[in-house]
């Protein structure tokens, strides 16, 4: 078989399966989570990846705990090496805060790299803590006087214990956690603030790089210097003549001290130089002495000792020369310190005018800064961005330890978090539960309520206005009884109308019960009475009721029951019902019949408006409203046996 | 590693690969990642033949709509293979009848 040959078109479908098996992350921010899950699947660990997502392995290590807990929690500045925030100062109340965080979180950490093997202490004290104020175990933990009781602390720590080694706690716990120490979770405020640092470092560094601010003080101080510069130079001008007379003859005296020097040594050359110079000197203190001495004797005695000197041959010999080389020693002296005379007097004058020229500057540096206010303005400037934003920075770092103590507690709060997130979910479950069966009892209730009202409508629809009667087999049956719908009627001709016919009707349980109504039905039916809506429907079916009962028992209404009818929203609603059906039945009949049989009731108007026909008619309408209310509510049952009669088969 | 080992790893490198990749799409959010983890976690314990992986697949294409088009092409796959197994299976009882 041949090898498969690599193609352009295969090696197009390598390159693209190879680029589809990428994660394409760059444009998506994830959790660390995610990416570290992505990071061991790449390593070729799927089920470990797995369980990192579904909580089962801590997806982070120590060393990313601690860093995201430095991040957060210190305000300490980074190390040069690693670049991690240094550990906050022990002692402090930073310090504190950081060291009891990170021992829950590495405990917590701990709790979940070990799959909940290894429940360290600080985790069990943190959730044993916690249960100990949880209402759920009040009743097992605390006595009557509302005291934990001597048993409290070893039942909280078994409770703590097992609520550790439930999958559903660790699993709340692991979301939790990863969310809480995710490595790249950063306080809101920390990039803002840190910004801020580095800006009033680079204006405090903007405002130290300025030149220094010339004072008043600076400026006299400088004159005076210039002043006394002059002076100096003053003082020097006059040694300036001098200089040059010495100067003009330097030429000459340079000539004579080469030739002065040439003789000193020819001189040297022929005179016993050593001897002639201790004689001299000899010669010298003797005559001092001779001067300073009283005594003849010795006096004598030191004019011999002279004369002596001078009478040696050699001393005779040499002495003519000896004085000239005296002479042309000095002349070679006076000739020198001219000469430094000169370089003396040069040196100072060219000093003073060096001092005063330097002093002359720095005077007028500082006059002309003075003059620009230009560096005080910007100085100025400078100063108030740096007060404002150092404000700035106050204010960010008060909302940053607000939230590094936020953040603090929230790590500290996981255990206890997790327990009240696990008994919620448990109880969530419960409560659904009961929800559910309290809204199937409602139902129920609502239902069963509802039935008994309408029972206790139904009856009082037959009994209201009617009177038992016994029919010649024993049954007894209810038939109208005009007296008694009379006076129901006269209640609902009354201003409190359907409220008041269902108040007295209803007036209490006793009452109802007459009508023939269970307890529960009387109870429902009262439960009601004040509620309007069902007062209108249900007062005005039972006035319908009674107005017919009152009609077939024989009543007449009276010209003032008519308007009385006519007024109130029951009777309008009567008379509504009742035109509808008798239009019904009218129509029905003209089917029946023809068109025109059924116009006697019209006719009977005479051609007048129904309102001045209704004023001259009112006994003709009582009648007419008799029979439409009779048609209306016992029409249904009189047209189904209207066909029958009227049949034409 | 027997066969159907490799091919249940494979399927968990699969489906373990279209979370990561539906998570980074944003399709599921991380508590949703983290129920199908479990679920497959749990399930993947359970499942030792060639009917129970089949059950779970179904279970899965029906619970969570993220795996549907790759367990579709991992169980066309897995077809070809196992049809490709069965005409190995029949050439090479056709060549030892042959021999005999």
């Amino acid at each position: 078989m041949a090898d498969a040959q690599i193609t352009p078109e295969v090696a197009k479908g390598l390159a693209l399966r190879l680029v589809e098996q990428q994660f394409q992350t760059q444009n998506t921010t994830l959790s660390s989570l995610v990416e570290k899950a992505i990071n061991v699947y790449r390593d070729g660990q799927a089920e470990k990846s797995l369980q990192m997502l579904a909580g089962d392995v801590c997806p982070y290590t120590e060393q990313d705990v601690k860093g995201v807990l430095l991040e957060n929690l210190s305000s300490q500045d980074r190390d040069q090496t690693t670049r991690q925030k240094k550990v906050p100062v022990v002692g402090t109340p930073e310090g504190d805060r950081y060291d009891k965080t990170q021992k829950v979180a590495d405990a917590t950490r701990v709790y979940l790299e070990s799959d909940g093997q290894q429940i360290p202490s600080e985790l069990i004290n943190e959730l044993t803590a916690y249960v100990k104020h949880m209402p759920q175990y009040r009743d097992i933990l605390y006595d009557q006087n509302g005291q934990l009781t001597s048993k409290a602390n070893e039942l909280a720590t078994q409770i703590a214990q097992n609520l550790l080694r439930q999958p559903q706690y660790r699993r709340i716990i692991h979301k939790l956690f990863t969310e809480r120490l995710d490595p790249k979770k950063r306080l809101a405020n920390i990039n803002a603030y840190e910004a801020l640092k580095r800006e009033i470092q680079a204006l405090e560094t903007q405002i130290k790089k300025l030149p220094e601010e010339v004072t008043q003080e600076q400026i006299n101080k400088a004159k005076e210097d210039l002043e006394q510069a002059r002076q100096e130079l003053v003082k020097v001008s006059g040694q300036r003549t001098q200089l040059e007379i010495l100067k003009a003859n330097a030429l000459q005296d340079q000539r004579n001290l080469n030739r002065l020097l040439l003789l000193q040594s020819e001189l040297e050359a022929q005179i016993d130089l050593q001897f002639m110079e201790k004689a001299d000197e000899d010669l010298q203190a003797a005559r001092e002495l001779l001067l300073a001495t009283t005594d003849p004797q010795s006096k004598n005695y030191i004019q011999e000792q002279i004369n002596q000197i001078e009478k040696n041959p050699n001393y005779k010999k040499f002495l003519p020369s000896y004085n000239t080389y005296k002479s042309t020693q000095q002349q070679i002296t006076e000739i020198q310190s001219r000469k430094q005379q000169i370089k003396d007097l040069s040196q100072s004058i060219t000093q003073a005018e060096s001092d005063f020229q330097q002093k002359k500057q720095e005077y007028e540096e500082l006059l002309r800064r003075q003059a620009s206010s230009q560096t005080s303005q910007e100085r100025a400037r400078l100063e108030a961005e740096l007060q404002r934003k150092k404000l700035e920075l106050h204010d960010l770092e008060a909302q940053l330890i607000a939230e590094r103590i936020r953040y603090a507690s929230d790590i500290i709060a996981i255990p206890a978090e997790a327990a009240k997130e696990f008994f919620n979910e448990a109880l969530g479950e419960a409560a659904k539960h009961y929800k559910e069966e309290a809204k199937k009892a409602a139902e129920k209730e609502k239902a069963d309520r509802k039935l008994l009202e309408e029972q206790a409508i139904e009856k009082l629809g037959r009994s209201l206005g009617r009177r038992e009667k016994r029919k010649r087999g024993g049954e007894t049956v209810p038939v109208p009884d005009k007296k008694e719908a009379r006076r129901l009627l006269t209640l609902l001709f009354q201003p409190s109308g359907l409220q008041g016919f269902i108040d007295e009707v209803a007036k209490n349980k006793q009452t109802l019960m007459s009508y023939g109504l269970t307890e529960e039905e009387a109870n429902s039916f009262l439960a009601k009475k004040s509620d309007p809506e069902f007062v209108k429907t249900v007062g005005q079916n039972l006035a319908k009721k009674v107005l017919c009962d009152y009609l077939l028992a024989g009543g007449r209404l009276s010209r003032d029951d008519i308007f009385g009818i006519a007024n109130t929203d029951w009777g309008k609603s009567i008379i509504e019902d009742g035109l509808k059906l008798s239009e019904e039945q009218k129509k029905f009949l003209e089917s029946q019949l023809g068109k025109g049989v059924l116009k006697t009731l019209d006719e009977i108007k005479g051609g007048k408006t129904t309102s001045e026909w209704l004023r001259s008619n009112w006994w003709k309408i009582a009648g007419i409203i008799s029979l439409v209310i009779l048609f209306g509510l016992i029409g249904s049952s009189v047209a189904q046996s209207i066909p029958g009669i009227f049949s034409r088969g | 590693m027997d066969e159907f080992a490799v091919r249940l790893k494979k399927l968990i490198d699969g489906l373990t690969k279209v979370i990561l990749d539906s998570l980074i799409a944003e399709d599921i959010d991380q508590d949703e990642a983290a129920e199908i983890s479990r679920f497959i976690l749990e399930r993947k314990k359970t499942i030792t033949n060639d009917s129970e992986l089949n059950n779970f697949l179904t279970e899965l294409k029906d619970r969570y709509f993220i795996f549907s088009s790759f367990l579709d092409s991992f169980e066309k796959e897995s077809q070809i293979q196992k049809e490709d197994a069965q005409k190995i299976e029949a050439i090479k009882s056709q060549l030892l009848k042959f021999s005999q």
